[in-house]
């Protein structure tokens, strides 16, 4: 009994030694330090450098940092959001590491960390994240995303037979299936992707890529008029496969735009049109000082409007054009402070500078200004041309969000308005054909290759009528 | 029970009870002490692509004005568009929507010309050089995205500039309502003596490969290739040795896939598709396609590229970014040789830059992980003469290089290097625009 007690003895002895040195090398706490670049910050995970992004940015990921605290899964689960949206990878890594550490039994976070590694290109790491999130949830939805991502990585690594366990461990789950057809089609079986893209039609099924799909599935099977038809269906939908992926991507594009210019620009601009204009200009010089961006000078000239600086306003707009570039939406600014002004022959080129961009941002509110202004000069000719026009792009608008009735009207009024304009008959012929109307369509299309004969595209909408 | 006894087996439960408690404590302190130690001690893993530095010397020097906010050049090209026998630099820039061309006059000094005034288009994403209408002079077709950001929107086009023999370009819309258009390529398809030209209708979700057929009298007619987003390039050569024109085409996306449309030399051009590559890795990030020969056997081989990373808006560089040269193997069969591992790798161009007779292969990055010091902006590849790479770094500024293009600049005989840089975010490190790399003969040379 006395050589035990002194074995224990010996043993409590060297616990107590261990103890006493691991006490004594224990390091201090690291502190906040703030947004200036420092070498320092490289040796704690928690700060980053953010030397290089607008000072609104900067205070913006500062602030985040300082409101947390670290003493939580979640205060570091969400540091490391904000780190990984802004592409501080290995600070995001060791962030969710540590949450994960603090709360192991939660499936949410060993998710995240595994979409943190992943992205990183560390797969095998975040095989092991994903496996164990899997482990840690008896929910079956919570199941299927996890594999999603084990999948994916796999299919990144181009291991296609472990991808497709991965991916039928996935439950049906309509990306997966999705991917199954791309594989199977891949492979040579189109039968077997057909059946799986008819069971995914009940699910997804108007998705934009399950449609262009199921063509090149109907293709390899050597039904081409219904692979034509399936790419009518992919034309005129809104719609995309919603995944895990891009559930967890939209998450930090959100984070991305919370601490980004454009959401000050956004308040400020409220702001602006409560009458604070004043108030706007103070803040925005004092936060942004001298660090040039189009956005905040947009803002900036609409302060100058409001404060009835047109001059001011206009000077910053056509500055703007000159440093980075025109766009539609800049031409229209110009054009819109021009016309305000009084300037109509500048406000005039300005417009149509916008519409030669065709950025399609602003399209229809440049038109609808050059058609006001065109009309205030009496030049009716022109206004008719360009309210033509404009008809033409919101049927255009309709057609591809698959309202092909209204588009219908739309192309309809473009043709009575100007019937030289080939491509609106082309476009009310191919409506006219999805809407079922094979002889209206071929009359509107025949008319488009009189004024166009080298359209294909009607040449190939006709051919698709007369087979 | 003997009190001496019964004191030892006290002794020994508070020792038991020690261990036990003081094994706890241990532990405890040891997770704590671990986690702050870790903290303490960290320092950023370096998952950035960096070489050893080249052996081949270059000056380098920027051109034209630095970028008053972000630079946006798309495409470069080396290339004697006028006829001057000197190369121009051809460079497509999306910041000020123009074409510029940068040449050097008799003091060796560069000069820099805008082809087409400014606005004129929006989002420029590739100049191609073709006599369209073969009046013995340099025509220009731009390929129009209308927008840099991933759209659906009728938004892009095809600008033909005609040159009027005296380097003066008038611009006018050869094709209008399409998706963003990445890429347009010439070749006299259907064998009657003019040129066509080939389309990659990039989009977004939704896009196509076209063929337009020149039907004289500066008229072209469209003819749908393949329904399918992301294409990038369409690259036109006679890929099987038949005498014909081929099209290739990088689809990427959601398919990753290289599709050749095989003529079959009929008069009437009737095109027949086959995949010769794809990835089952959805996520890749194709980002170009190059042809050439590089293995020197008489076919046309192709480059391909991967490091496209904007899914997440910062990247980060993955390890199955880099090169791959498709070896072309006869019958339109191709054979994938990984021969780089470049992170976020967006531009590709072979040349023999130490002129020993091999295709060497030039890669820029737009992707790399930037934040780390020293990672690569630029680097070659150098051929052993068996088709075996040794990697290569030139550079590590500018960074965010979107395109870049090889050919001799100063006239010394060897292949110079031009970049161009295109910025989608705000962060501004390692700025730049246009930069170009000059062979150097000596130490003396080295910037």
């Amino acid at each position: 009994m006395r050589l035990v007690n002194a074995a224990l003895l010996v043993l409590v002895c060297l616990q107590l030694v261990v103890l006493a040195q691991m006490l004594s090398v224990r390091p201090p706490d690291s502190t906040v330090k703030g947004n200036e670049p420092s070498a320092a910050a490289d040796a704690d995970p928690s700060l980053v450098d953010l030397a290089g992004f607008n000072p609104f940015t900067q205070n913006s990921l500062t602030a985040a940092r300082q409101q947390t605290d670290l003493q939580s899964a979640e205060s570091c689960a969400s540091l490391s959001d904000v780190y990984l949206a802004y592409g501080f990878y290995p600070q995001s890594e060791w962030l969710m590491r540590q949450a994960c550490r603090m709360e192991a039994s939660n499936f949410e976070l060993a998710l995240r960390y595994g979409f943190v590694l992943s992205a990183m290109g560390r797969f095998s790491d975040a095989r092991d994240a994903f496996l164990r999130s899997i482990s840690l949830t008896q929910d079956q939805a919570r199941e299927e995303a996890g594999w999603y991502f084990v999948a994916r990585d796999w299919l990144r690594l181009e291991d296609v037979e472990q991808a497709r366990q991965a991916l039928e461990r996935c439950g049906g789950l309509p990306a997966a299936e999705l991917q199954l057809a791309k594989l199977d089609l891949r492979q040579g079986q189109a039968q077997r992707a057909k059946q799986r893209m008819l069971d995914l039609a009940s699910d997804q099924g108007d998705a934009i890529e399950v449609h262009l799909l199921r063509a090149k599935v109907e293709d390899a099977l050597g039904h081409h008029r219904e692979a034509a038809a399936f790419r009518d269906l992919a034309e005129l939908s809104t719609s995309t496969l919603d995944t895990p992926f891009t559930h967890m991507r939209r998450r930090f594009l959100q984070i991305v735009q919370d601490h980004s210019l454009g959401s000050f620009v956004q308040i400020q601009q409220a702001q602006l049109k409560a009458g604070n204009a004043t108030a706007v200009v103070q803040r925005t010089q004092s936060l942004i000082g001298a660090h040039w961006n189009p956005q905040v000078e947009d803002l900036l000239a609409t302060a100058d409007f409001a404060a009835e600086h047109p001059q001011r306003q206009q000077t910053r707009l056509r500055q703007i054009i000159s440093a980075d570039g025109g766009s539609t939406y800049r031409c229209w600014r110009l054009g819109v402070a021009y016309r305000a002004d009084g300037k109509h022959e500048q406000a005039l080129a300005a417009l149509r500078a916008g519409l030669r961009l065709d950025g399609r941002q602003r399209m229809a509110e440049c038109r609808d200004q050059l058609i006001q202004l065109l009309e205030e000069q009496g030049d009716l000719g022109r206004a008719r041309f360009h309210a033509s026009r404009h008809a033409f792009l919101l049927g255009q608008r309709a057609l591809t969000s698959g309202r092909v009735d209204e588009a219908r009207d739309a192309f309809q009024q473009v043709v009575q308005m100007d019937e030289s304009y080939a491509l609106s008959w082309f476009y009310l012929g191919r409506c006219q054909r999805l809407l079922g109307q094979s002889a209206d369509a071929r009359t509107a299309l025949r008319r488009c290759m009189d004024l166009e004969p080298d359209l294909g595209r009607a040449h190939d909408e006709l051919l698709w009528l007369d087979n | 029970m003997e009190p001496s006894l019964l004191s030892s087996k006290l002794t020994t439960s508070v020792l038991l009870l020690l261990v036990a408690g003081l094994g706890v404590l241990n532990w405890l302190v040891n997770s704590q002490s671990k986690e702050a130690s870790d903290r303490t001690n960290w320092s950023p893993p370096d998952l950035a692509s960096r070489y050893e530095a080249s052996p081949l010397l270059f000056h380098s020097q920027p051109l034209g004005a630095k970028a008053e906010y972000l630079p946006r050049i798309t495409n470069v090209q080396i290339l004697d568009w006028n006829n001057d026998d000197a190369s121009e630099i051809l460079v497509s820039d999306a910041e000020h929507n123009t074409i510029l061309s940068f040449g050097r006059d008799s003091s060796g000094r560069w000069l820099e010309t805008e082809l087409v005034a400014r606005d004129r288009f929006s989002d420029p994403a590739r100049t191609t050089v073709v006599d369209i209408d073969q009046d013995g002079d340099a025509d220009m077709v731009v390929a129009v995205l209308g927008s840099l950001i991933p759209s659906d929107a009728r938004s892009g086009r095809i600008e033909l500039l005609t040159n009027d023999g005296q380097q003066h370009f008038a611009p006018r819309v050869l094709l209008s309502d399409l998706r963003r258009v990445a890429d347009v390529q010439p070749g006299d398809l259907d064998a009657d003596g003019d040129i066509d030209l080939v389309v990659a209708e990039f989009g977004f979700d939704r896009g196509r490969i076209l063929w337009l057929e020149n039907r004289g009298q500066g008229r072209f007619r469209d003819h749908q290739l393949m329904m399918v987003p992301g294409t990038v390039h369409v690259p036109v050569r006679d890929f099987d040795g038949d005498g014909d024109l081929d099209i290739a085409a990088l689809v990427t996306q959601d398919e990753e896939e290289v599709w050749i449309f095989e003529n079959r030399g009929t008069k009437s051009f009737a095109p027949v598709p086959r995949r010769v590559y794809g990835t089952p890795n959805f996520d890749a990030g194709g980002s170009g396609m190059v042809p050439t020969d590089l293995d020197r056997d008489g076919d046309t081989d192709l480059l391909l590229i991967r490091g496209d990373n904007l899914e997440l808006v910062y990247h980060h560089p993955q390890p199955y970014h880099g090169c791959w040269w498709l070896e072309n193997g006869g019958n339109l069969e191709f054979t994938a040789h990984r021969i780089s591992d470049l992170g976020g790798t967006y531009a590709v161009a072979p040349a023999d830059l130490d002129q020993d007779g091999d295709v060497d292969v030039v890669l820029a990055s737009m992707f790399n992980d930037w934040r780390s010091e020293g990672s690569a902006s630029l680097i070659w590849l150098e051929n052993d003469g068996q088709q075996h790479f040794r990697a290569w770094q030139i550079a590590d500024r500018p960074s965010h290089l979107s395109t870049v293009a090889c050919g001799d600049l100063n006239g010394d005989g060897r292949p110079d290097i031009v970049a161009g840089a295109m910025r989608i975010n705000e962060e501004a490190s390692r700025p730049g625009r246009v930069q170009v790399w000059l062979s150097a003969s000596t130490n003396d040379d080295k910037d």
